[in-house]
C-alpha cells in the first residue's frame, strides 16, 4: 500500500492574490493581441451603447420637435442604421474574438498540462489520484479560460458603459449628473455589504453541494451493503440533515440575491425621481429640453445595470483564482527523475530525444548494492546485488511488500536507487537517458492495458513505424493471430475503453505482441493475477517463451507454474534474497520457494473442481 | 405489497409542487405586478412631460382621474416633487414584489430540490438488490445531481423569468395599443420575427452543444486513459505519440465548441441588428407623428422606454424555452428511477427467530433465465448449527443465502424459518435478524468506529469487542488514528482483508440469530480464518451460522457441510463423513491436506 498519501491542499478562494493574477495573465500572454482587440471592441460596442440615447435625445429635441432639415432627417437615419450594422458587426466580432480567446486558451493550457503529465516521474502518479489530476485538465481549465475570456470583458464592458454615461451625462448637465450620482456612495457601501455575504453563501452551497454528490456516491455504492445490514433509516437520517443544510444555505443565498437587485433598484429609483423632479423644473424654466431629460432616464439605468452582475462576476473571479492554482500547482511539478545536463545535451529528452545517439542493449543487468525506500517510508531494499547475464530469464518470487515490484520499479527507472548503482551492459544506467532505457525495454503489466482504438494502433504502441505486415508477425509470434482474424473486423477491430471488448486473455496476448514489436534488449513481465482458463493460460505461456527467447527477461512471478523454466528464481523476503536458483535446486532445498509451490498448487487445483471464483486474491501486490 | 406509481413529467412537477402551491402562485403574482409597476415608470414620466411640464390639455380618462386625484396639473406643477414620490414609491412597491419573487420562487425551488433530493436517496435505497446489480454508479449519481439541478433551476430562475419576459410582452403591447395604435404596430412589428428566430436559433444551438459535449466526452476519455496507462506509455517511452494523440481530440473538443460560440455569436449579433431596426422604425415613426401632431413627447418617450424593455426579454425567451425542455428531459430521466418499484421493508410478521431454518423444495432462477440456479433444495439447518457450503462457482451458493435474507424473492418450494414462511416475514426485521457479510464488502468513507458502529445504539465496548472477534481490533490500533481512521479515498487504504475483516466486525454488531459469511474470508489468511471462525463459536453458541467457503480448513470445523453442484445438494454431512465418501469433498480434501503442514507458515496476508 503506498506510505504516502496524497492530500488535497486547500485554496484561498477569500481574497484576490495579485502575484497570482500576474502569473495568469502570462498564461493569457499568447492571447495578448486577442486581447487588445477584444478590449477595443469592447470600447466601442460601449460607447455605442452609451450614444444611443443620445441619438434619442437629439431625435426628440430635434426633428420631433420639428426642427432640423430633411436631409439632416435622413442623415441621422443613415447615422442611426450605419450604428447599428456597425454595432451588430462588432458584436459579431466580439463573440468571435472572445470564442477564439477562451478555446486557444483552453487548448494550450490543456496541451502543456498533458505535456507535463507525460514528463512527470511515475512516481507522481503512484501518488496523485487519476480523478484530481483529470479534473484539472477538464473543469479547471475550462473554467479559468471560459471566466478569463468572457467574465473579465464583461466586467470591462460593464465599467466602460459606467464612465462613458458618466462622461456624457457630467458634459451635457453637470448639476443633473451630480445628482443622479448622488447615490453612488452609498451604494458602494452597500454592494460591498452584500458582495461578501452572497460570496461567502456561495462557497457554502458549494462545499454542501460536493457533500450531497459524495452521498449519493456512497449511497448508491453501498446499497446493497446497506440492505444487508438495515442500514436505509440511518443513512436517510444522515442525509436528510445535508439536504436540510443545503436548504438553508441556498435559501439565504437566493434571500441575499433578492434582496441585492431590489436595494440597487431603490437607489435608482431616487436618482430617476431626482431628474423627474429637478430635471422637469429646468425644462420648465427651459434650461433643458425633454429629450435631456429622457435622455437621462436612461443613462440612470444603464449606469445601473451592470451593478446587479457584479456580485456573481466576482464569485466567478474567485473561482477562476481558485482553478488558476492548482492549474499553475500542476505546472510547476517538477518530475522527480530527470536526466543530467550532460545525458540530455547527448541523448536529448523524452519528448525529443536525439535516437541517433541510442546505443543497443546487450542486456546485462547488475543491481549493485542497491538500497531503496519510498519517500520517507521504510527501507524496501537493502544493499541488493544481482547481476543477471545477456539472455538470462529472471524471475522474482516473494510475498506482498517483500520488494519484488520494487525491483521492477527500479529496473525500469520508475524510480532511482537511493543509493547504488544499476548497470546496464556494465554502465550506471542514470549515464543514459531514461528515454533511451524506456526504448530498449519491452514491458508487459500484471493487467493488461490497453488504449482505446483498433487492434493494430495497440500493437503498433510498441514500435510506431511498425508495417503491417510486422504487426501481423508479431500477433502470430505470440498467437494472437488466430483470435484476431476470427473477429469481424479483423486487426482494424476496436478494442473499447481500456481494451474492455477483449477478454483478459486476449488482452494479455495483444500486450504481449506490442511488447515483442519493440523488439526490446529486456524484457520485463508483471505477471497477472487474474486466473484464465486453462487453455488460454499455455496460449500465453507460450507467447511468454516466445518473447524471452534470447533476451534478458525479468519476471514477477505470482503463478509459479510458469517459471519453472527461469534460469534464475530469486526468493525475495523483506528486500533480501533468500533463496536462489533453478526451479530443480529450490524444490530440493525444500524451504520458501517449495511451500510457497506447494500451496500454489493445491490452491490452482482447488480452482480447477471449484472454478475460477470471483474472489480477491489473497492480499494483492501493490507496493 | 409494492408501491408503484407510474409517475409522467406533469405528475412529478405536481407531487413536489405540493405544498408549494401557494408560493408558485404568488411567484407568479408578483412577477406580474413587478412587470406591471416597472412599466408605470415610464408613464409616470410620460404624463408628468406631457401635462405638468408641458402643459398639454389633458386628454384620456385616466389622466384626467390622476390630475383630479392632485387637484390639477396646475398643483403639480407647482409641486413637481409628487412627481418624485410617485416614482420613489413605485419603485418601492416594485422592489418589495421584486424581492417576495425572488424569495419564494428560491424557497420553492430549494424546497422541490431538497424534496426530490430526499425522494431519490431513500428511493434508490430501497430498490431491490437485483436494481443495483444492474446500473451503473455514475449514470445514477448524474441524474441525482446534475438532473436535479437542472430542474430547480427551471423552478427557481427560468420559470419567473419566463413569467416575466411573457408579461412585459403583453402589458407593454396592451399599453401602446391604447395609447397609440398606429404607432404601436409599428413598434411590434418585428417581434414575431425576433420571437421565431430566437426559438430556432435555440433549437439549433443545442446540436452544436450537443456536438461539443461529446467531444468534450471523447477527449476526457483519453485523458482517463492515458492517466491509466501511464505504466505502459512510460515504459515504452510514448509520451510524445500520446501528446500527438491527445492533440487531435484537443482540437477536435476546441473546434466543435468554437463553432457553438460563433453561432451564438450570429445569433446575438442579428439579434441585436434586428432590435436596432425596430428602435429605429419607432424613432422615424415618432418623428413623424410629432412632426404632424399626432404623437405627444410623453408618449413618444414611453414607446421608446417600452420598446427597449420589451425587446430584450424576447431574445432570451428561446433560449428560456429551450432550457424547460431540457427540464423536461431531466424529469424523465428521474422518473426512470422513481418509477421502479420499491422493496417493501415494513409489512409481514416478525416471529421470534431461533436460528431454526428449513429449505422445502426450493427451486430459483433469476428473472427469465431459463436454468435454473437452485433447483429442488430440501434441507434443514437446526438452531445454533455451524454450517459449511461448498461448490463450485455458479452451483448457487450465493443465491441460497441471498434468499435467506430476501434480497431476492422465491416462488416455487418453500423456506420457513422456525416453521414461518420467509415470504410472510418482515424484511427489517428479517435483516436484523439475519447478518449476511458479502463477499466484497463496501465500507462507507467514514472513520473505522464509525464503519462498525453504523449509528446503532451500541457504546464503544461492543465495537471493540465486534472487532475483537473479527480480528481486527489489533490492526485498527495499530494505525496512528486507532479507530478515528478514515476509511477510503481521504484516509487509509484498506487490504482486502481487512475490509472483509471490518464488514464482519460490523454485521456482528447486530443481534443476529443467523449469520452468513458469503465467502467473506477468502482474502484473510488461514489463521486468522481460523481465529476468527473459533471467537465467533464463542460468541454466539445459539447462533446458527452458514459459511461460504473454498477451504477444507475452514469447512471441517463446521458441525455440517453441504456441497452444492448445479443447484442441488449432492452431499450433505461432517468432515469425516464426506471425507469417506466419494464426490467433491473429498477430491478438494486430496489436494488441500498435502498443504496442511506448510499452512501456518504462508501467510499471505500479515497481521
Amino acid at each position: 500500500m503506498s506510505q504516502i498519501r496524497f492530500e488535497e491542499k486547500t485554496y484561498n478562494t477569500d481574497s484576490l492574490d495579485i502575484s497570482l493574477w500576474k502569473r495568469i495573465l502570462k498564461l493569457l500572454s499568447s492571447q495578448k493581441h486577442r486581447l487588445i482587440r477584444l478590449g477595443i471592441l469592447n470600447l466601442f460596442i460601449a460607447l455605442v451603447d452609451v450614444l444611443l440615447p443620445y441619438m434619442n435625445k437629439v431625435a426628440i429635441d430635434v426633428f420631433a420637435a420639428g426642427r432640423g432639415t430633411d436631409t439632416q432627417l435622413v442623415l441621422f437615419i443613415l447615422l442611426f442604421a450605419g450604428g447599428g450594422i456597425l454595432q451588430a458587426l462588432m458584436v459579431y466580432f466580439y463573440f468571435i474574438e472572445a470564442g477564439h480567446t477562451e478555446m486557444d486558451m483552453a487548448y494550450e493550457l490543456r496541451e502543456s498540462l498533458f505535456s507535463k503529465l507525460q514528463s512527470l516521474s511515475y512516481s507522481y502518479f503512484d501518488v496523485t489520484p487519476a480523478g484530481w489530476l483529470l479534473s484539472r485538465l477538464t473543469g479547471d481549465v475550462t473554467r479559468l479560460s471560459e471566466i478569463l475570456a468572457w467574465s473579465l470583458m464583461d466586467l470591462a464592458w460593464g465599467v466602460s458603459v459606467m464612465l462613458g454615461v458618466t462622461g456624457v451625462m457630467l458634459v451635457t448637465d453637470w448639476k443633473l449628473a451630480l445628482l443622479v450620482l448622488a447615490v453612488v456612495p452609498l451604494l458602494a457601501v452597500l454592494a460591498n455589504w452584500f458582495n461578501i455575504r452572497i460570496l461567502k453563501n456561495y462557497r457554502d452551497v458549494r462545499r454542501i453541494n460536493s457533500k450531497i454528490t459524495s452521498s449519493f456516491n456512497e449511497g448508491i455504492m453501498g446499497a446493497r451493503t446497506t440492505k444487508t445490514l438495515v442500514l436505509e433509516d440511518t443513512n436517510f437520517s444522515e442525509f436528510k440533515g445535508i439536504t436540510g443544510e443545503m436548504e438553508s444555505a441556498s435559501v439565504r443565498a437566493a434571500t441575499l440575491s433578492s434582496l441585492f437587485y431590489p436595494t440597487v433598484m431603490m437607489l435608482s429609483a431616487f436618482s430617476l425621481a431626482a431628474i423627474l423632479v429637478y430635471g422637469g423644473h429646468q425644462v420648465f424654466l427651459q434650461v433643458i429640453r425633454f429629450g435631456t431629460l429622457m435622455m437621462f432616464t436612461e443613462y440612470a439605468r444603464k449606469f445601473f445595470e451592470p451593478l446587479n452582475q457584479i456580485a456573481s462576476l466576482i464569485a466567478e473571479l474567485q473561482m477562476a483564482q481558485a482553478s488558476a492554482e492548482r492549474v499553475l500547482s500542476l505546472l510547476d511539478e517538477q518530475p522527480a527523475i530527470r536526466d543530467r545536463q550532460e545525458v540530455v545535451a547527448r541523448y536529448g529528452t523524452e519528448l525529443e530525444p536525439k535516437e541517433d545517439a541510442y546505443e543497443p542493449m546487450i542486456g546485462k543487468i547488475e543491481f549493485d548494492h542497491v538500497s531503496f525506500h519510498y519517500g520517507e517510508g521504510e527501507e524496501i531494499l537493502h544493499d541488493f546485488c544481482l547481476s543477471v547475464n545477456p539472455g538470462e530469464t529472471v524471475a522474482l518470487v516473494g510475498e506482498t511488500g517483500s520488494g519484488k515490484s520494487t525491483i521492477v520499479n527500479l529496473l525500469c527507472r520508475f524510480y532511482e536507487p537511493a543509493s547504488g548503482r544499476i548497470l546496464i551492459d556494465g554502465r550506471d544506467y542514470r549515464e543514459r537517458s531514461i528515454g533511451w532505457l524506456h526504448s530498449r525495454i519491452g514491458y508487459v503489466l500484471q493487467s493488461p492495458h490497453l488504449f482505446s482504438g483498433s487492434i493494430r494502433d495497440n500493437v503498433r504502441f510498441g514500435r510506431l513505424d511498425a508495417t503491417d505486415e510486422e504487426i501481423k508477425a508479431a500477433c502470430r509470434l505470440v498467437n494472437a493471430d488466430a483470435f484476431i482474424r476470427q473477429l469481424d473486423k479483423g486487426y482494424d477491430t476496436e478494442v473499447g475503453e481500456g481494451g474492455g471488448r477483449l477478454s483478459t486473455g486476449q488482452k494479455q496476448l495483444i500486450s504481449f505482441a506490442r511488447a515483442v514489436i519493440a523488439d526490446p534488449g529486456l524484457f520485463i513481465l508483471d505477471e497477472a493475477t487474474s486466473s484464465v482458463d486453462t487453455e488460454t493460460e499455455q496460449i500465453i505461456q507460450a507467447a511468454v517463451d516466445t518473447v524471452m527467447k534470447g533476451r534478458t527477461s525479468f519476471i514477477v512471478a505470482h503463478r509459479l507454474s510458469t517459471i519453472v523454466n527461469a534460469d534464475k528464481i530469486l526468493v525475495i523476503n523483506k528486500g533480501r534474497i533468500i533463496e536462489q536458483g533453478t526451479h530443480q535446486e529450490l524444490m530440493a532445498m525444500k524451504g520458501d520457494y517449495y511451500n510457497l509451490y506447494v500451496s500454489q498448487f493445491n490452491e490452482e487445483a482447488t480452482t480447477r473442481i471449484l472454478g475460477t471464483a470471483r474472489t480477491y486474491q489473497i492480499d494483492d501486490e501493490e507496493e | 405489497m409494492l408501491y408503484c406509481y407510474g409517475m409522467n413529467r406533469r405528475q412529478f412537477i405536481t407531487k413536489y409542487l405540493r405544498g408549494n402551491r401557494w408560493r408558485f402562485a404568488c411567484v407568479a403574482v408578483f412577477a406580474v405586478f413587478a412587470v406591471f409597476l416597472g412599466l408605470l415608470i415610464p408613464l409616470i414620466f410620460g404624463f408628468f412631460i406631457d401635462y405638468v411640464i408641458d402643459s398639454q390639455p389633458l386628454s384620456g380618462r385616466v389622466n384626467i382621474m390622476i390630475a383630479e386625484i392632485f387637484g390639477g396639473t396646475a398643483w403639480l406643477r407647482e409641486h413637481l416633487y409628487v412627481g418624485g414620490l410617485m416614482i420613489a414609491g413605485v419603485y418601492l412597491l416594485q422592489s418589495v414584489f421584486l424581492f417576495l419573487r425572488g424569495y419564494l420562487s428560491g424557497r420553492m425551488s430549494e424546497d422541490m430540490s431538497a424534496r426530490i433530493r430526499r425522494d431519490l436517496y431513500s428511493h434508490l435505497q430501497r430498490l431491490p438488490y437485483e436494481y443495483h446489480v444492474r446500473t451503473k454508479t455514475g449514470d445514477l449519481v448524474q441524474r441525482c445531481t446534475t438532473d436535479v439541478d437542472i430542474i430547480r433551476r427551471v423552478m427557481g430562475q427560468q420559470f419567473q423569468h419566463m413569467i416575466r419576459s411573457l408579461c412585459t410582452v403583453l402589458i407593454a403591447c396592451t399599453v401602446l395599443f391604447g395609447l397609440h395604435r398606429r404607432m404601436a404596430f409599428k413598434a411590434v412589428i418585428l417581434m414575431p420575427v425576433l420571437f421565431l428566430y430566437a426559438y430556432y436559433f435555440y433549437k439549433r444551438n443545442q446540436k452544436a452543444f450537443l456536438a461539443s459535449d461529446e467531444s468534450e466526452g471523447r477527449m476526457t476519455t483519453v485523458i482517463q486513459e492515458n492517466l491509466n496507462g501511464i505504466r505502459v506509455i512510460k515504459a515504452f517511452g510514448r509520451e510524445r505519440y500520446e501528446i500527438n494523440r491527445f492533440r487531435d481530440y484537443n482540437e477536435d473538443f476546441r473546434d466543435r465548441t468554437f463553432a457553438m460560440i460563433k453561432l451564438l455569436g450570429r445569433y446575438w449579433s442579428s439579434s441585436d441588428l434586428i432590435c436596432l431596426l425596430q428602435t429605429l422604425i419607432v424613432l422615424f415613426a415618432g418623428i413623424q407623428e410629432a412632426r404632424q401632431g399626432t404623437l405627444t413627447i410623453g408618449n413618444f418617450m414611453v414607446f421608446m422606454s417600452y420598446e427597449s424593455m420589451i425587446l430584450w426579454p424576447i431574445r432570451q425567451l428561446g433560449r428560456i424555452l429551450s432550457d424547460i425542455g431540457k427540464s423536461g428531459v431531466s424529469i424523465d430521466r428521474l422518473n426512470e428511477i422513481l418509477n421502479e418499484p420499491e422493496e417493501d421493508m415494513t409489512s409481514g410478521e416478525m416471529p421470534e427467530l431461533s436460528g431454526d431454518i428449513v429449505f422445502d423444495h426450493l427451486s430459483f432462477r433469476y428473472g427469465e433465465e431459463e436454468t435454473p440456479v437452485l433447483d429442488d433444495v430440501s434441507l434443514h439447518i437446526r438452531p445454533g448449527e455451524t454450517i459449511a457450503l461448498m461448490g463450485p462457482t455458479g452451483a448457487g451458493k450465493s443465491t441460497l443465502v441471498h434468499l435467506l435474507t430476501r434480497l431476492y424473492d422465491y416462488e416455487n418450494g418453500s423456506i420457513r424459518l422456525d416453521g414461518v414462511e420467509l415470504n410472510q416475514i418482515n424484511r427489517q426485521y428479517l435483516r436484523q435478524k439475519v447478518g449476511i457479510v458479502l463477499q466484497e464488502p463496501f465500507l462507507f468513507s467514514r472513520t473505522i468506529y464509525e464503519n462498525i458502529h453504523l449509528g446503532r445504539d451500541a457504546g464503544e465496548k461492543e465495537v471493540e469487542t465486534a472487532a475483537s472477534i473479527a480480528a481486527v481490533h489489533e490492526v485498527i490500533n495499530e494505525f496512528e488514528q486507532g479507530y478515528n481512521t478514515l476509511v477510503g479515498e481521504k484516509g487509509v487504504t484498506l487490504s482486502g482483508g481487512q475490509k472483509q475483516r471490518i464488514a464482519i466486525a460490523r454485521t456482528l454488531m447486530n443481534d443476529s440469530r443467523i449469520l452468513i459469511f458469503d465467502d467473506s474470508l477468502s482474502a484473510v489468511d488461514a489463521r486468522t480464518d481460523r481465529l476468527i471462525r473459533h471467537a465467533l463459536k464463542e460468541h454466539g453458541r445459539e447462533i446458527t451460522t452458514i459459511i461460504i467457503t473454498q477451504r477444507i480448513n475452514s469447512a471441517r470445523d463446521a458441525d455440517r457441510i453441504i456441497v452444492l453442484e448445479h443447484g442441488r445438494i449432492t452431499q450433505d454431512g461432517t468432515h469425516e463423513e464426506l471425507i469417506r465418501q466419494d464426490g467433491l469433498y473429498r477430491r478438494i480434501y486430496e489436494i488441500q491436506s498435502s498443504y496442511a503442514e506448510t499452512e501456518a507458515e504462508y501467510e499471505p496476508d500479515p497481521v
